[in-house]
């Protein structure tokens, strides 16, 4: 754990955020809670609404109560965020604060919730739709169309309009925020970490939430903190993990908790709530036209589908790439229970990861929000990270007999 | 005077009921065997035998429960849950909403005006959150399923638990003792969680003014307590057995089948 | 007129007894796509003497058996569906052989683009009548269940064990068991299970082409651009299937399949609605359910598939008007609409306990999705598809399936879903909710038993408390 001062004041930001927005909303101010990283950011910000990034995981209450709207075959997830909007004795402060609630469909269950919560809690969801494959020339037509109608469904819920001023504006201050978050996830990959993986993924979850303006002056203070900290940092030993597959939301912290506990620590991943949410994405013009490319040519989600070989499939080679340029010593892919993107992968996966790294430790942990598998999780974690240290030795040896 | 026989053959337990004249005359409550039909005979000539009477002395038999499919000696088969409805609505017709917690299924019912089901809702078809989980879990703790209830009452605190498999309660269990967790603790933490589920089931159909349990989970006190605290409604308690509920309609219904049966009977001769 | 014909058993087999032999041969045979013809006496003799040797499972005496010829013949032509049923595997090969592909396709949308393009659509439900001719030929009922059953463990060990049951039939074409050419199913709203699993072939079938005809699903299947994206995905498929057979769709042949499709669909709700409007149930459930299938992928030939029901259709008109109704269905039957994915409690199962099957939501929606016959085929099939009230959002589809079951005189509505499938899982309260607000009883039933040779207790159990609930009341025995 670092002693970054600014880490201290992000997470009091953090804190009195619910409290802020309520007071923005007396004020008049309005708010898109919003959950799927295919939502443009810039065009909720350009048009003076507050975007807050609403998703969240790990609450069994919840998962166990959307299971009853949906069904127990619906991901863990998705029955979670139909259970948030259900519960309303345990209403979450940030959905509370939601005037507007939008969708995506690069999920297809997420547009299953946009019903259920339009029939169960007289909630119109506003919906983008993400095709199926955002390569194809076709598809990307229909989402510049999609982001488009997008635009105009806010316009019209907020009674607002897109100024091309604005939309610049917001343009260059995700830019901004995305290249600082570049550069800190570098710092703590590092032999000598100034700043813990785990603490940039809370500095990413905090930017779901925070002023975006008053983010990014967090975000270039910490990281000239972590600068001059850097030098001065110690070594960090522990078994260095790859972690990919299912998004782990804000409140869902047990499978991090326990890679930490049993000596592991993770210095690359594919998450959704963490790289992949400002991975390869580049805004280049200040329109919507250049919105719609710079968010189509984001890295791929799982949930989309491609058909191409897997040496051109962007998403299994940028595991690999973490993999290397991170130096991970092994993978672990969580999958969420019927959260079928990324289940029906693992195998192909696998595979390729092993073709590509070599006897590359791989394990699969398939789960969901519950505590009955707390224990079984931690074993198989547990025994992985034997495996990864001492497979890792046995390179060292190898490297060091040829050597010699 | 006519005699007639309810046998309920569920996945844990089976019973019987003998009326006659809308009054019980006789009960019994046995473990389920492998074989469901050897059950339900013997609960049904335990039943006879503490009334005094012998199979010939039935004008009807009519079974229910999962063993019913194989009940050659009964003349009729209904599901047990309209059977539940219909014991249920005899012996307390203010209640209309009934929780049923047997041994394979959890179902809540919603009762109509003449005693007959409206509305069902059922659980997910797992063990969790039935009579067969409370078993295992007793098991697990090496107590009697009768201790379990007393248990949760007397928690001092709730543990926090899912369990939404009972292959899982096992170990799940035995990771929270590991734990130093006290074991009234963790049995207050499966019944929350298994009256939280049962809630979202009622929820499902609506809670009507009355509501009442039945099956042998509902002699559980610890269930009740929570259901009692989570559905903010008092549970009605049933004036029989609510583990007969299911026996009971059954016996009812063979009465309503019997004089079906002469009715027609009476209309061919003619 | 056919009065209800018992089969007759031999060796734990059914076979259609000799007296039905005359009547039967007075009808004719047919006639197929490519103008062969089979002739009456060629059908009696395959259905009677080569199928129940190759295929015991399903002329199996074991009434608790799911796939197995009723016990009752009541129509004559239903000895032809059969036919047309049982013979897919050679014809398939036959077409194969004349150029055609055979293309895995997912059931709701339109087949007419297939047949257009000259691929034989295969959906995953047959999928796994195909496993079956190819893996279990010749062997008993029991060898049959644990074949099958070895194919879903497959399919769900590779993938995982949260996919839907009847998507493991994916591991037919893994294992290289049934000969599919092409993966080409239309998908978005419909499945995902099927997108990723056409996504995961690419790990053990590098080799075959894939291609998703994609219907994205923002609630406004309106906005003009969604039309042009669905009408290109269309085009790109007929492409990539050309690619394969060598030969060039026209805008005539996808316009010859459309019409044939159409005739298909027509003749196919003609015979429902005929079914529905008899006071008690004609026939048995099974012989509804299968039309339900019939109509929508025709069986591999939609010429043979419109003439077959146009047969059904005068036969069961005078059973109608006759008024008889069919043994194996309750006098006091509840009528049951069914909803959901891909799936329905056994038909026989369902009969034997006082209900009865009046259709599914999905075929039905496929039956009334017709395409328009004149302009450009890929538009006409755009507006087909953007129509069907299946894809409609959940309350919308609900209000629809409440309007269509009470011109069907339902008693109630029964959702089904499989285990593991997300798509349908997630609405189904919603649609059991709506409907109930309506006033229509519904109740959902989640469905793992696909393939078992009996019906599990559990799913019956609720089959039959819903029975009751509604008044029903078992047939005579």
């Amino acid at each position: 754990m670092s002693t970054l001062k600014t880490l201290e004041t992000v997470r009091e930001a953090v804190r009195l955020r619910p409290e802020e927005v309520a007071q923005a909303r007396k004020r008049g101010e309005k708010v898109v809670g919003y959950f799927c990283l295919y939502t443009p950011e810039e065009i909720i910000d350009a048009l003076g609404l507050i975007p807050l990034r609403i998703c969240r995981g790990g609450n069994e209450q919840w998962m166990e109560v959307g299971g009853q709207y949906t069904s127990t075959k619906n991901c863990a997830y998705i029955r979670e965020m139909v259970g948030m909007f259900i519960d309303s004795k345990d209403k979450d402060p940030l959905l509370a604060n939601s005037d507007i609630i939008a969708l995506t469909t690069a999920d297809l269950e997420m547009g299953r919730v946009a019903e259920v919560i339009h029939y169960y809690c007289k909630i119109d969801p506003a919906v983008l739709g993400v095709p199926r494959s955002l390569e194809d020339p076709s598809g990307r037509d229909y989402f510049r169309g999609a982001v488009k109608d997008f635009a105009a469904d806010l316009e019209r819920r907020s009674g607002r309009k897109l100024e091309p001023r604005r939309l610049q504006e917001s343009v260059e201050l995700y830019r901004a925020i995305r290249r600082c978050l570049l550069e800190l996830y570098e710092f703590q990959a590092a032999e000598r970490p100034p700043i813990s993986w785990r603490e940039v993924f809370e500095v990413t979850e905090a930017g779901f939430y925070l002023d975006r303006r008053r983010y990014l002056d967090l975000l270039r203070k910490l990281l000239e903190e972590v600068r001059v900290q850097a030098p001065l940092a110690k070594r960090d030993e522990r078994a260095r993990v790859l972690l990919c597959g299912s998004i782990i939301a804000p409140g869902d912290t047990r499978l991090l908790d326990i890679i930490e506990e049993m000596g592991g620590r993770v210095v690359a991943d594919d998450l959704c709530t963490s790289r992949r949410f400002y991975q390869e994405l580049e805004v280049k013009e200040p329109t919507l036209e250049g919105i719609a490319e710079g968010y189509m040519d984001r890295l791929p989600s799982a949930h989309l589908v491609c058909l191409r070989p897997f040496d051109e499939d962007r998403r299994f080679v940028n595991m690999v790439n973490l993999a290397r340029n991170y130096r991970a010593e092994g993978m672990i892919y969580h999958t969420l229970r019927f959260c079928d993107a990324f289940s029906f992968k693992t195998q192909p996966i696998r595979r390729f990861v092993r073709e590509k790294l070599g006897s590359f430790p791989f394990l699969n942990i398939h789960t969901e929000y519950s505590s009955s598998d707390v224990e079984a999780v931690r074993t198989r974690v547990e025994s992985f990270l034997n495996i990864m240290t001492s497979a890792s030795e046995e390179r060292q040896e190898l490297a060091e007999a040829t050597r010699r | 005077m006519s005699i007639f026989a309810g046998v309920d053959t569920g996945s844990v337990a089976t019973k019987a009921v003998i009326l006659s004249d809308g009054q019980i005359l006789a009960h019994s409550i046995i473990p389920t065997v492998v074989s469901s039909e050897k059950s339900g005979l013997r609960a049904l000539e335990q039943a006879l035998a503490q009334a005094g009477l012998k199979r010939d002395d039935l004008v009807y038999i009519l079974a229910t429960g999962y063993g019913r499919i194989s009940a050659s000696y009964a003349q009729g088969t209904l599901t047990e849950i309209g059977c539940h409805a219909k014991g249920v609505h005899f012996v307390n017709p203010e209640v209309h909403t009934v929780i049923d917690m047997g041994g394979q299924d959890c179902k809540v019912i919603k009762i109509g005006e003449w005693g007959e089901v409206d509305d069902f809702v059922m659980n997910d078809k797992c063990a969790a959150g039935t009579g067969r989980f409370f078993e295992v879990l007793a098991k697990a703790f090496d107590v009697t399923l009768d201790d379990l209830g007393p248990m949760s009452l007397n928690a001092e605190k709730r543990v926090t638990i899912s369990s939404t498999c009972t292959v899982f309660a096992e170990s799940e269990v035995i990771s929270l003792m590991a734990r130093g967790e006290v074991p009234e603790n963790i049995i207050n933490g499966i019944h929350f969680s298994l009256a939280r589920r049962t809630t979202g089931l009622v929820n499902r159909i609506g809670l009507a003014k009355k509501v009442a349990m039945a099956g042998g989970v509902a002699k559980n006190p610890g269930m009740r307590a929570l259901l009692q605290e989570l559905l903010e409604a008092e549970l009605t308690p049933l004036t029989i057995d609510p583990q007969l509920a299911g026996a009971l309609g059954a016996a009812l219904f063979a009465k309503e089948r019997a004089s079906a049966r002469e009715r027609k009977a009476a209309l061919a001769a003619h | 007129m056919l009065k209800d014909v018992t089969m007759e058993v031999r060796d734990g087999l059914f076979y259609f007894p000799k007296e039905l032999k005359g009547p039967f041969l007075e009808r004719g045979g047919l006639t197929f796509w490519d103008g062969r013809e089979v002739s009456a006496e060629e059908i009696w003799q395959f259905i009677n003497e080569e199928a129940p040797q190759l295929f015991p499972y399903f002329f199996t005496s074991d009434l608790s058996a799911t796939y197995r010829l009723p016990y009752h013949t009541e129509l004559l032509s239903s000895l032809k569906s059969y036919y047309l049923t049982l013979t897919r595997r050679q014809r398939t090969e036959a077409m194969k052989r004349e150029g055609w592909a055979l293309a895995l396709v997912n059931g709701g949308p339109p087949m007419d683009l297939y047949y257009g393009a000259r691929a034989i659509p295969m959906r995953p439900g047959p999928m796994a009548d195909l496993i079956m001719n190819y893996a279990a030929e010749k062997k008993k009922l029991q060898d049959h269940a644990a074949i099958l059953e070895g194919f879903y463990d497959d399919g769900a060990s590779r993938t995982a064990a949260d996919v839907c049951r009847l998507m493991r039939t994916h591991s037919g074409i893994r294992r290289r068991v049934v000969p599919v050419d092409i993966l080409a199913p239309y998908t978005a709203m419909r499945c995902s299970d099927m997108s990723y699993l056409v996504e995961w072939q690419r790990a053990d079938r590098p080799d075959l082409p894939k291609t998703l005809v994609d219907f994205p699903w923002d609630h406004d299947p309106a906005k003009p651009y969604t039309g042009k994206f669905v009408a290109q995905n269309l085009r790109d498929a007929v492409k990539r299937i050309d690619q394969l057979t060598g030969r060039q769709t026209t805008d005539e042949d996808l316009k010859r399949a459309i019409r044939w499709m159409n005739r298909v669909r027509k003749a196919g709700r003609k015979l429902l609605e005929l079914w529905w409007s008899a006071p008690q149930a004609p026939t048995c459930s099974k012989l509804v359910f299968d039309w339900g299938h019939n109509a929508h992928d025709a069986l591999c030939d939609p010429v043979a598939m419109a003439q077959v029901f146009e047969e059904t259709y005068e036969e069961l008109r005078e059973r109608v008007e006759h008024g008889i109704k069919s043994v194996e269905v309750s006098e006091h039957a509840a009528r049951f609409w069914v909803c959901g994915s891909c799936v329905a409690p056994s038909c026989f199962a369902v009969d034997a306990r006082g209900g009865a099957l009046l259709a599914r939501d999905d075929r039905w929606s496929s039956m009334l999705m017709d395409v328009d016959e004149e302009g450009d085929p890929y538009e006409n099939i755009t507006r087909s598809l953007q129509s069907s009230p299946y894809e409609q959002i959940a309350e919308k589809r609900a209000l629809w399936v409440v309007e269509e079951s009470r011109k069907a005189r339902a008693n109630g509505i029964l959702f089904a879903y499989h285990w593991g499938c997300n798509y349908q899982g997630a609405i189904s309260r919603v649609m059991c909710d709506v409907a109930k607000d309506a006033g229509v009883p519904s109740m959902n039933l989640e469905q793992d038993d696909l393939g078992r040779a009996t019906s599990p207790e559990q799913s019956m159990n609720r089959v039959s408390a819903f029975v009751e609930m509604l008044g029903g009341v078992p047939p005579q025995a």
